[in-house]
């Protein structure tokens, strides 16, 4: 476009381009808040200098993190977790949504209409899910994490979308060939697939790193607990706050002590997802574009 | 040649037609098992709970289980709203998701339309994966920073108190403050994400109109409201309705990791409330029912909400 800017323009750019600048300072701050305290000594914070460098620079709060028994468990539980579900749920999504795009498949309609429905109505609620895993004897299990969460109605919807646009073509030549339909899937299809594999296995694996509600009602175990339920624990204690600075020292002490640790859990159990955050980000918005356009 | 491709059969109207299916279904067998491996988890945890609110209407006792029922009506039901706090809770859930709809809804529209003005491609990417970054966080770390950043002691809140010669306090705890806080942390989570759909409907919309426009002499304030608006008014009013949809649902995770005993009057919502009722004090009968008539309102709001649309010339849902 060949328009020249008039000083309305101007004016206006220059104040949009600060409003974004603003927002990306809005949007880091916290990160850079709490980094900064997670690195400071605890005399520093309490006294509230920390604000966005660290004072008195130490990694006692990290270690104190590392070495706590109950994050080690919970982080190495929720790794573990989140590895094995994103498999599943990337496999079973995979191989669930090709069927569903062979647009001439007798049954193809009855599912999609199946899929669609339950998307509108939900699952029947919180009780009945919970007498449901229960009477599979999956309570206080992993699976009872894993199994409801296989089939993503959305995500089908974006990888068979996906597959549709693959040409015909090559998939009759390997039949032709006498390939079976999963020789065919696994060799040919999948492998051409891997845009958007990647994006569907982000989306699971950061639903699952962030899993807390289901862990919450159905993983009782000390020992099976996840990341965020252990972030949750460290964090409630904010109920019994120091109200100020004129509270005892002791007080101060103890409350003390816990705020550097908190930002420390706090930084620990969200790095992770920033750190891939990145490189992976082109991933997400092409899955969410091609899933809500076309279906 | 029976390798399993699929090719396309006739369907007759003759006495075989059965045969002629059974055929196909073993012709293509190979998708078809493919299918049901897919379908039985779908169905055993998305359709099968389906199954279990029928406890709505029973006393459901979980040693007896399904096989010896007591039906009681809408027994639970008249419970439930004669419940003490169910109308606070109705008034809570509905007040946030208004809050919600006034500042939330419009904020990803506002981001989105000063985004699409940036004439610098870079940065607006920039942006934009700034922005969509605290929509893949938990509200348990979410929670988390909010918690810390309005702690008197350590908080930046503290900063703030400071210049206005106050004494720091934990606003949590009061109620007063919490829809602010609830609503400025879902804008700062939601607020990103929600410019996909609409930046995408952005892009949209034909250039050759804004130049039209602009050869008729159109400012940037005329182009907006008579091109820009309304090539995304089809989006936004499809996303309003789905708002709809959910008005007396609001999120439990949040409201869970930021409520207080302290501002429970106004924090509780119906999925604290349920999950308190149902898991905590297992009483599931009450709690079936509890989601049933949750349901049944977001359903019935969706519609009423398409109709409106519908009648208003809009396009809707469905």
């Amino acid at each position: 476009m060949n328009m020249k800017r008039s000083l309305g323009d101007i004016i206006f750019d220059t104040i949009n381009n600060l409003i974004m600048v603003i927002i990306i300072c809005i949007m880091l701050y916290p990160f850079i808040n709490q980094v900064a305290i997670s690195f400071s000594s605890n005399t520093a914070v309490i006294s509230g200098k920390v604000n966005l460098v660290p004072i008195d620079f130490q990694v006692k709060a990290y270690r104190d993190v590392i070495t706590d028994r109950r994050f080690k468990t919970s982080f190495i539980n929720t790794v573990l977790f989140t590895v094995a579900a994103t498999f599943m749920h990337v496999l079973m999504t995979a191989l669930f949504s090709y069927p569903l795009s062979k647009r001439k498949l007798k049954g193809r309609n009855a599912v999609m209409t199946l899929l669609i429905f339950s998307m509108m109505f939900g699952t029947g609620g919180l009780i009945p899910n919970y007498l449901l895993i229960k009477n599979l004897g999956l309570v206080n299990t992993y699976w009872a994490l894993w199994l409801p969460a296989l089939i993503n109605i959305w995500q089908v919807i974006i990888v068979r979308n996906f597959y549709q646009q693959l040409p015909e073509s090559l998939e009759e030549s390997a039949s032709l060939d006498g390939a079976r339909q999963l020789t065919i899937f696994f060799r040919i299809i999948l492998p051409l697939s891997m845009p958007v594999i990647a994006c569907i296995s982000l989306f699971q694996a950061v639903s699952a790193w962030n899993t807390f509600f289901g862990a919450l009602i159905y993983i009782n175990d000390p020992k099976k607990r996840l990341l965020q339920q252990h972030l949750n624990d460290i964090l409630q204690a904010f109920i019994v706050p120091a109200q100020g600075p004129d509270v005892s020292q002791s007080e101060q002490n103890n409350s003390v002590s816990q705020e550097t640790l908190k930002a420390a859990t706090l930084m620990c159990t969200t790095l992770p997802i920033v750190f891939i955050y990145p490189f992976l980000q082109k991933y997400f918005v092409k899955g969410v574009m091609v899933g809500s356009i076309k279906g | 040649m029976n390798n399993g491709t699929m090719i396309e059969k006739p369907l007759n109207k003759s006495s075989d037609t059965v045969k002629r299916l059974l055929k196909y279904i073993i012709f293509n067998r190979d998708l078809y098992y493919i299918l049901l491996i897919g379908l039985i988890p779908f169905i055993t945890f998305r359709l099968l709970p389906f199954y279990g609110v029928q406890i709505a209407f029973q006393d459901y006792n979980i040693f007896k289980g399904f096989t010896d029922v007591q039906w009681v009506g809408f027994k639970w039901f008249k419970i439930l709203f004669k419940n003490p706090d169910f109308f606070k809770i109705l008034r809570n859930s509905l007040s946030i998701n208004l809050l919600e709809l006034i500042f939330v809804f419009p904020s990803s529209i506002i981001l989105a339309l000063l985004l699409n003005e940036l004439r610098n491609e870079k940065f607006k990417k920039l942006v934009q994966s700034v922005a969509y970054l605290p929509h893949f966080l938990s509200w348990v770390i979410i929670g988390g920073f909010i918690i810390q950043m309005l702690s008197p002691t350590s908080g930046p809140i503290r900063l703030v108190f400071e210049a206005l010669g106050m004494k720091p306090t934990m606003l949590l705890l009061q109620e007063k403050y919490f829809y602010t806080i609830i609503i400025t942390g879902e804008i700062w989570k939601a607020m990103g994400w929600g410019t996909i759909l609409y930046l995408a409907a952005l892009a949209g919309i034909d250039a050759e109109q804004y130049e039209a426009a602009w050869v008729d002499g159109a400012n940037r304030w005329q182009r907006l409201w008579n091109i820009t608006l309304p090539g995304i008014k089809f989006i936004v009013v499809l996303q309003l309705i789905l708002q709809m949809g959910s008005m007396i649902n609001v999120g439990f995770e949040k409201m869970f990791v930021l409520s207080t005993p302290s501002t429970m009057g106004v924090a509780d919502v119906f999925s604290t409330f349920n999950y308190r009722v149902g898991i905590g004090q297992q009483r599931y009968s009450f709690s079936a029912a509890l989601s049933l008539f949750e349901s049944v309102i977001n359903f019935t709001l969706v519609c009423l909400a398409n109709f409106i649309a519908k009648k208003a010339g809009e396009e809707g849902l469905f």
